[in-house]
């Protein structure tokens, strides 16, 4: 197989997230990793300040045709748990980026899933507390067709 | 910069070292030793000989280096180092330019078109000195560091290269992200906050976006919207400000103001379409706009409270009274 070399960026993913907060934004596909950006804004009353968020480094972006897992590398602009990233009003916004282990430059569908932990009512919450319910999204659809290509300088 | 590493000194040094016929053929060792006399700190042997290489590529100076000799000396007696030919009111123009450049708050712009003096200058340092530039006499209202201006040599290149941008937006009226792909065509500076315009492909228009509002933007590979180029300036002649009112065309504004306004009404026009209509002898007067209103309009005449009075349209009467 050639090896790849170039990066690719993917606006609009069409996705099935459970709500759309946070909103999956773009994803960026380079031979290093899969950056998945996502944005958050605090929208619900019931949490206090606009409440937290983080993300479990259990997370992992899921092939289904591949019947492979992508583990997380690394996160940018939120905490992995047990660490918080709290907000400070019910107006406040996050733009945060989750980095994946590289996915094949072609088309496929994928998962974001975070396993929740039942053995922790705090981070329950807090997988909770993300997306409204969860923070998982399904069929999101990469097409080959759709992407364009990064600038590399 | 610390003169011991500014390398126009050590040019100028070795420049004169090589020209002196007194003592031509000067080895490295004495063009180290030129350097350190001009400099007072003695220069590495690998410094000179870089700073050779730079005025053989960066000042075209025809620099031979013997080796049989291990000396160096000019090629071509005609050329010159200084042959910019600068006057001395080009230096003090160039001088005053980079001091207002700086005063203004710029500094990634003031950065470069220093860097990029202090070459034609270094000719010139002694009469340039770097003393001048930490007198500020220019105060300005810029603020530094605000959120998104990291963005802007991103966005200067994506103008001047004519390349799309995939962005992450946040609207702070809708609380709500997007991914969009811009095509950047001018950046715009109002109100101390800075905005690129660009062709939006989502929008299939022109829209204005702050950079405070942009999270990570990205070059990308393909076909710039170039056909809406022209329209870019022509967008902000009818607007004060960067966000029009959605649904409002060109339209005619008139307001009543005081006595008290007067005088600031004469002395900054809001826009260049403003005209007074009537002035009375009691100082009330009124004046008409013709514009495309926009928040920043509505913003601006709030800010005066009951010392102006909308006259019409109506729907903007009651937008600036309703808060």
């Amino acid at each position: 197989m050639k090896k790849q070399t170039k990066s690719y960026i993917f606006s609009n993913v069409p996705n099935a997230g459970i709500s759309d907060n946070p909103t999956l934004l773009r994803i960026t596909i380079t031979p290093m990793h899969t950056k998945v950006d996502f944005g958050y804004s605090t929208f619900n009353s019931i949490y206090t300040n606009g409440g937290w968020i983080q993300i479990s480094p259990e997370t992992f972006m899921a092939s289904k045709n591949q019947k492979r897992n992508y583990k997380l590398l690394n996160v940018e602009g939120i905490s992995l748990s047990p660490k918080k990233h709290y907000f400070q009003s019910l107006r406040d916004w996050q733009f945060y980026s989750l980095y994946f282990e590289p996915i094949p430059l072609e088309d496929g569908t994928y998962e974001i899933i975070e396993p929740e932990f039942m053995d922790d009512k705090d981070e329950i919450e807090a997988a909770n507390q993300v997306s409204g319910e969860n923070f998982d999204f399904f069929n999101i659809q990469i097409e080959m067709k759709n992407a364009l290509q990064i600038r590399e300088n | 910069m610390p003169v011991t590493k500014n390398p126009y000194l050590r040019y100028k040094a070795i420049d004169a070292r090589l020209r002196n016929r007194q003592k031509p053929f000067p080895t490295i060792h004495d063009l180290i030793d030129a350097c350190r006399r001009e400099t007072e700190h003695e220069p590495s042997l690998d410094t000179v000989v870089k700073d050779i290489k730079n005025m053989r590529y960066s000042f075209h100076a025809p620099i031979k280096y013997c080796r049989s000799k291990a000396v160096y000396e000019y090629t071509d007696d005609t050329y010159r180092f200084d042959g910019v030919g600068l006057m001395e009111q080009d230096i003090d123009g160039i001088k005053n330019a980079i001091e207002l450049i700086q005063s203004i708050g710029s500094s990634r712009v003031s950065q470069q078109f220093e860097h990029a003096m202090e070459k034609v200058l270094s000719a010139y340092k002694e009469k340039f000195p770097q003393g001048n530039f930490k007198r500020q006499y220019i105060q300005t209202d810029s603020p530094r560091d605000f959120r998104g201006f990291e963005h802007f040599d991103l966005f200067i290149r994506a103008i001047k290269d004519r390349i799309p941008v995939s962005i992450v937006h946040y609207s702070y009226s809708k609380h709500k992200f997007t991914s969009r792909i811009i095509h950047p065509m001018m950046l715009k500076e109002f109100d101390n906050r800075w905005y690129v315009v660009a062709f939006s492909d989502e929008h299939n228009e022109i829209r204005t976006f702050g950079f405070d509002r942009i999270h990570s933007p990205i070059l990308v590979h393909g076909q710039f919207s170039s056909a809406q180029e022209p329209d870019a300036l022509a967008y902000f002649k009818d607007i004060y400000g960067v966000y029009p009112i959605e649904n409002q065309g060109l339209q005619r504004i008139v307001i009543d103001i005081s006595p008290r306004e007067l005088a600031y009404f004469r002395s900054y026009p809001v826009h260049e379409s403003q005209e007074f209509l009537h002035v009375h002898s009691n100082g009330r007067a009124q004046i008409k706009l013709d514009l495309i209103p926009s928040f920043e309009l509505v913003r601006l005449l709030r800010s005066f409270g009951n010392m102006i009075r909308i006259v019409s349209p109506e729907w903007l009467k009651l937008e600036v009274t309703q808060q």
